[in-house]
């Protein structure tokens, strides 16, 4: 994937909302949910906005300049798994400027301790929505369920 | 007031936790802190009081108040999220393969207060999709839904629900819930016109694909109209759904219109009792000189008691032989339009013989009895 290549998200096929610091998002399609968080969700709220996902490395990098290798193998890796879950496509018209300096500050504040953002995938929505979120959850709440939580070594 | 369970007006332990979900500051801090004390997490949620907690958590978070509940009250929020948006992915795809068959579609209730009003995908948890078609095109509606492998539930109602009740529910193989209305309302249904609630519909995109809802007038209208009545569940959500719809800045109450609803349906005293609560309770911007009007509607003897059974029975099954008679008068009596003692008790002996499938009045009588005469014995 080109760094020059804009992108967007693949409505209305995808649907997403950021709360907490978190950015939750569901394939309509597949039914399956994802989760990103700390610096993840941050690049999504940009790309989002922007289209533009070469300037998150060019910020992220500005800010870490001792693991810019690091910092571009990392975000790259993450745009192209939102791509190939297809999160994100190519964009197919000019996306308008959001308030880029208010996302690019946002942006800045993860470079400092920058951990390479993830993507958290669930695919079994059916089971998903049968878990109570109450009783069968861990302490992270739905869609962490419990046993899960035990499975990990 | 009555606080039975199932009752519209809410428990102590409910009004407690719509205020943690509905206020602001202290009074939300102060109620969230009592509901907690009064209701075991772990043991008492039951499904109304689940219902809001999407909506309690997003008012809590939006405050940066700090709870050892908020994570799970998170995971709430993002499921009903996810969910709510499956059911809306699903009722565009309802609606597009109507429209595109000549259909005129409303989307009604949970859906259109999402996306219109709470303009939230997760704080209005709902279990299926309400949508309103044009009487005339309710049979077509219905064909084409089956078409569509939809799967009618109780077909042997269709006819008796075409003549005097408002719906039919569809299913598919996932299970999801369709209603489909031809009316919105049961009450004074007759008195429908082809243009009330569609004339002032606006429009509503749902999943990306174009269609109407009410405005919102008419939804606050509906909301008060279907909340108020008895549900096993309580349904204390016309609260929330109400406050919501008369704070919407962009989209005010028009209360001309809501009067003439008022009015013209026989609902006074569900309107009367609803806003004389939200605004005792939460302040609710309600002009004095409308509460002033709807106190001087003029209400019928037949539409206390029809009132006064919502309230009490509602949608319960009922239990005796006594509670039967008056549930199956009271349902007559909340959908005709007839006027003048005679006219509407004539029209109950033919609602009575239609819904017997034409067995005389008396035939249904000895039936009930013997049925009576059994269970006592």
């Amino acid at each position: 994937m080109e760094l020059s290549e804009r992108l967007m998200v693949n409505t209305p096929n995808v649907v997403h909302e950021t709360i907490d610091g978190e950015t939750i998002l569901l394939d309509l399609k597949t039914g399956s949910y994802f989760s990103l968080d700390g610096s993840g969700a941050v690049i999504w709220e940009f790309i989002d906005k922007t289209g533009d996902w070469q300037q998150v490395i060019g910020v992220l990098s500005a800010g870490n300049p001792d693991k810019s290798a690091l910092v571009s193998a990392s975000v790259t890796g993450f745009v192209e798994e939102l791509v190939k879950e297809g999160l994100l496509v190519k964009a197919n018209h000019e996306i308008p400027a959001g308030d880029e300096r208010l996302l690019m500050s946002q942006l800045a504040e993860f470079a400092g301790e920058f951990k390479p953002p993830l993507v958290n995938k669930y695919t079994d929505m059916q089971d998903l929505l049968l878990l109570d979120p109450i009783h069968e959850v861990d302490e992270k709440g739905w869609p962490e369920s419990k046993s899960a939580e035990q499975e990990k070594p | 007031m009555n606080h039975l369970s199932g009752n519209p007006f809410p428990s102590e332990k409910h009004e407690l936790l719509l205020k943690a979900s509905l206020l602001k500051g202290e009074a939300m801090m102060s109620a969230f802190q009592k509901w907690k004390v009064l209701v075991d997490f772990e043991k008492d949620i039951e499904y109304a009081s689940f219902r809001t907690l999407p909506l309690l958590y997003f008012n809590l978070h939006n405050q940066e108040a700090h709870d050892d509940l908020m994570p799970r009250l998170k995971g709430i929020y993002r499921k009903s999220w996810s969910k709510n948006h499956l059911l809306f992915f699903k009722a565009g795809e309802v609606i597009s393969y109507l429209q595109n068959s000549g259909i005129l579609v409303i989307i009604m209730k949970g859906i259109a207060l999402s996306i219109l009003v709470y303009q939230n995908h997760s704080i209005r948890p709902m279990a299926d999709i309400d949508i309103l078609v044009p009487f005339p095109q309710a049979l077509k509606t219905i064909g084409l839904l089956k078409d569509a492998g939809w799967i009618m539930q109780n077909p042997h109602y269709l006819e008796f629900n075409l003549k005097y009740g408002r719906s039919i529910t569809f299913v598919d193989h996932e299970k999801t819930e369709l209603d489909v209305h031809w009316h919105p309302i049961f009450e004074a249904h007759g008195d429908i016109s082809e243009t009330d609630f569609w004339d002032k519909a606006i429009p509503l995109q749902v999943a990306g694909i174009q269609t109407l809802s009410f405005c919102t007038t008419d939804l606050f209208f509906h909301t008060i109209v279907h909340g108020l009545r008895y549900n096993p569940e309580p349904p204390i959500r016309w609260i929330a759904d109400g406050l919501a719809l008369l704070k919407c800045s962009e989209l005010p109450v028009d209360w001309e219109r809501l009067l003439h609803h008022t009015q013209k349906f026989k609902v006074a005293l569900y309107m009367k009792d609803a806003l004389n609560y939200l605004v005792r309770e939460f302040n609710a911007p309600v002009p004095a000189s409308f509460l002033a009007e709807i106190e001087k509607l003029k209400v019928k003897r037949i539409d206390k008691l029809i009132f006064g059974h919502a309230q009490k029975h509602g949608d319960k099954n009922p239990e005796t032989f006594i509670e039967k008679i008056i549930t199956v008068y009271a349902a007559y009596m909340r959908q005709t339009n007839k006027n003048g003692f005679l006219a509407r008790h004539i029209g109950f002996v033919k609602y009575l013989r239609f819904r017997n499938q034409g067995k005389s009045f008396f035939r249904i009588l000895l039936y009930q009895l013997s049925l009576l005469f059994k269970t006592r014995h």
